[in-house]
């Protein structure tokens, strides 16, 4: 690690990750300091939907143009991590049908493909779907799991130069006069300090944005807003699917993986609860019964889990008030703005456009350096993405190998397959690729491990591979004492999830986690 | 088909409790809807040499209440023809893996006898923060009364007893 940079971002979600990943692109020296885990914010904690834009074209045209266009990039940079589903917008008995005509409309206007067809024909599409629908309309919607899309991001900036540092905060900031040269970080784990420099630091730590910012001596308004999800033991549909009406809660359902996802509720929280999100039973009820409207079979679908995250909402500069918010992206030049140099924040936007964020704040960042270096994120592949031919598992593979590739692409070749050994089985996740996650994708924890190999993430919430992982995690980190420890915080963190679905079938496996392990760890 | 005994169950603790009822030289039915996990072969082999009744696999499938407020008998799901009669009935069929109490979002019941059953009205609380800390829902079961009789209405039954995890803790 180097004590000068050219940049230093503080914060490891998609976002920032991106910039990152651009950055060292454009041959920037780059930091990425993260005081948790990559994407363990708003990054890892959404629907895992590839927005068409469609959701935003009556509302917030930019949004919606902005989205289809980084939809396209994505499905072509980022194709290991994206499913191309393809998506619906319903339009159920008590909605409004006229809404139809000019959703439809508007998704034209902003550029995307949407086709009203008729609701029998969407019904054969997707059968799940409520039958009782009158009106539905085909748009490009996807499936992206942000785990992997992150990962990928953050592997690749490495791959160009870039040092990430996971686990590290930013206490202070180190200023000459008006300008920022740099931060101070501390080790959350071993409270060691040290100082970096860079001629730019960017500030991308989603709603963590607005402590980084007084921090620098800035002030961003910001409001968060916690949306509330449910997991589903099944891919209750294979497509998006989405109520055709103003956004609400609970209207998009989106398959990922083996499970599906509802979502989202939208409530202002307090800052203290950010870093701590609690969904209530209100929330689920509330979920389940949106959801059920949208495919049926939800209502009587296993709830494995439960999970918030925290919108980064910005008001309005313009606003005084600070009601008025800010839906797309915003790029702070804080020298302009607030008469501090050497401080970019970039923040608001969605998942499906952290790579225009990423690209407009690299572009600013290059403008001010005097350099002219083109962005070339959007036609050069990320890792495990880059060949079509590459994208095609083989026959003859394990299932662990097919399952590897899944989530990694291309890079399954770096692997060890000679062991099939499988250590989750509800994904299943080997020997293999978790030793790969340990050399290359800088995994610490078991939570680190889940967010890179989706180990724990299945039925089982790792009720059965938890001791097994946490074992050969310790000896991949060279630390088998640790096991002991891994396993137990893995089980408090998977808890976290259980707890507010805690009824019918998963009262029965929380019970069985507990009879488990209650006792394993005296 | 008359017992003695009947005991919806199925793990070494029903079993012992039914050898140990065979010793007190009663007849004995064993009702395990799994197919009596823990339990080893000497003790199976044990408990039918002594005259015990083992229906493995098998679930009950209906109840048949007397007048006077108490069991009649019980069907099964492999023996839906044959009334099983007893002069005592033994609820040891778990709490919620084993499928003796269920749950949906806010309530909590029995659903072989429709037995009373203790549990938090407040769904919230059922879970501690904390994985490793005792869990309030492993505290739900049937109310009992002082003789372990299972309560029904706020009575007692009889002839039925509740036995193992299924019942209510304080």
């Amino acid at each position: 690690m180097k004590t000068e940079y050219d940049v230093i971002i503080i914060g490891g979600g998609a976002t920032g990750a991106g910039t990152a990943r651009d950055c060292a692109m454009r041959g920037l020296k780059t930091l990425l300091v993260e005081r948790a885990d990559i994407a363990d914010g708003a990054s890892g904690r959404n629907h895992g939907l590839l927005h068409s834009g469609a959701r935003y074209a009556v509302n917030d045209r930019e949004s919606a143009a902005e989205c289809i266009g980084e939809n396209l990039i994505l499905r072509r940079i980022a194709a290991s991590c994206v499913e191309p589903t393809e998506g619906l917008f319903i339009t159920l008995p008590e909605d409004d049908l006229a809404y139809q005509a000019k959703f439809v409309e508007c998704c034209k206007a902003a550029g995307i493909k949407a086709e009203a067809i008729d609701p029998k024909l969407a019904l054969r599409l997707e059968p799940e779907i409520n039958p009782e629908i009158i009106g539905a309309v085909k748009v490009p919607d996807a499936s992206v799991d942000p785990f992997r899309l992150v990962a990928a991001n953050v592997l690749d900036a490495r791959l160009h130069g870039a040092d990430i540092l996971t686990g590290w905060e930013v206490v202070e900031f180190i200023k000459e006069m008006v300008t920022i040269t740099g931060v101070r970080i501390r080790n959350v784990k071993t409270g060691e300090t040290k100082a970096v420099r860079a001629h730019y630091t960017v500030n991308a730590a989603g709603i963590w944005g607005a402590h980084i910012a007084e921090l620098a001596g800035a002030h961003i308004g910001m409001l968060p807003s916690k949306g509330a999800l449910l997991v589903f033991g099944h891919r209750a549909a294979k497509m998006v699917i989405n109520r055709c009406r103003k956004p609400a809660n609970a209207d998009i359902l989106v398959p990922g993986d083996v499970v599906s996802v509802i979502g989202t509720t939208s409530d202002k929280v307090p800052f203290e609860e950010c870093d701590d999100m609690k969904v209530t039973r209100r929330e689920v009820e509330i979920l389940l019964t949106e959801g059920s409207k949208l495919v049926p079979s939800l209502a009587s679908t296993r709830i494995i889990r439960a999970y918030a995250g925290v919108r980064p909402l910005v008001a309005d500069d313009s606003d005084p008030s600070g009601r008025n918010v800010s839906r797309g992206i915003v790029l702070l030049d804080h020298s302009t703005r607030d008469g501090i140099r050497g401080f970019i924040s970039i923040t608001g936007g969605k998942l499906t456009t952290y790579r225009l964020m990423a690209e407009m704040t690299t572009d600013l960042i290059c403008r001010k350096l005097g350099l002219e270096r083109p962005c070339e994120t959007a036609i050069k592949p990320l890792p495990g993405s880059e060949k079509e031919a590459e994208r095609l598992p083989k026959k003859t593979w394990s299932v662990g190998q097919k399952a590897a590739f899944g989530r990694h692409g291309g890079l399954v070749g770096e692997m060890d397959f000679k062991s099939s050994e499988e250590i989750c089985e509800c994904e299943h996740v080997t020997r293999g690729e978790i030793a790969y996650a340990v050399r290359e994708l800088g995994v610490k924890t078991l939570d680190d491990l889940r967010r890179r190999t989706r180990v724990g993430m299945g039925t089982c919430q790792s009720s059965f591979c938890v001791l097994r992982a946490a074992k050969v995690l310790a000896e991949e980190l060279g630390t088998p004492e640790a096991a002991e420890q891994l396993a137990k915080d893995f089980l408090r963190e998977r808890w976290k999830g259980i707890k507010p679905v805690c009824w019918g079938d998963q009262i029965r496996e929380a019970e069985h986690m507990r009879n488990l392990y209650k006792e394993a760890f005296k | 088909m008359k017992f003695d005994v009947i005991i919806i169950g199925g793990d070494p603790k029903d079993a012992a409790a039914g050898l140990q009822y065979i010793k007190e030289g009663k007849s004995v039915c064993l009702i395990a809807k799994g197919g009596l996990i823990g339990v080893s072969p000497a003790e199976r082999i044990e408990f039918a040499s002594k005259g015990g009744t083992l229906l493995c696999s098998d679930e009950v499938s209906a109840v048949e209440w007397a007048q006077d407020g108490t069991v009649a008998s019980l069907r099964t799901a492999n023996l839906v023809g044959t009334p099983l009669e007893a002069e005592l009935y033994v609820l040891a069929s778990g709490r919620f893996v084993s499928g003796g109490l269920k749950a949906d979002m806010d309530r909590v019941w029995e659903p072989l006898f429709g037995a009373d059953v203790q549990f938090e009205q407040d769904p919230e609380k059922w879970c501690d923060d904390d994985f490793f800390k005792p869990q309030p829902f492993e505290k739900f079961g049937v109310k009992t009364d002082s003789d372990g009789r299972v309560l029904k209405g706020g009575k007692p039954v009889a002839n039925l007893i509740a036995y193992g995890s299924i019942i209510a803790k304080q």
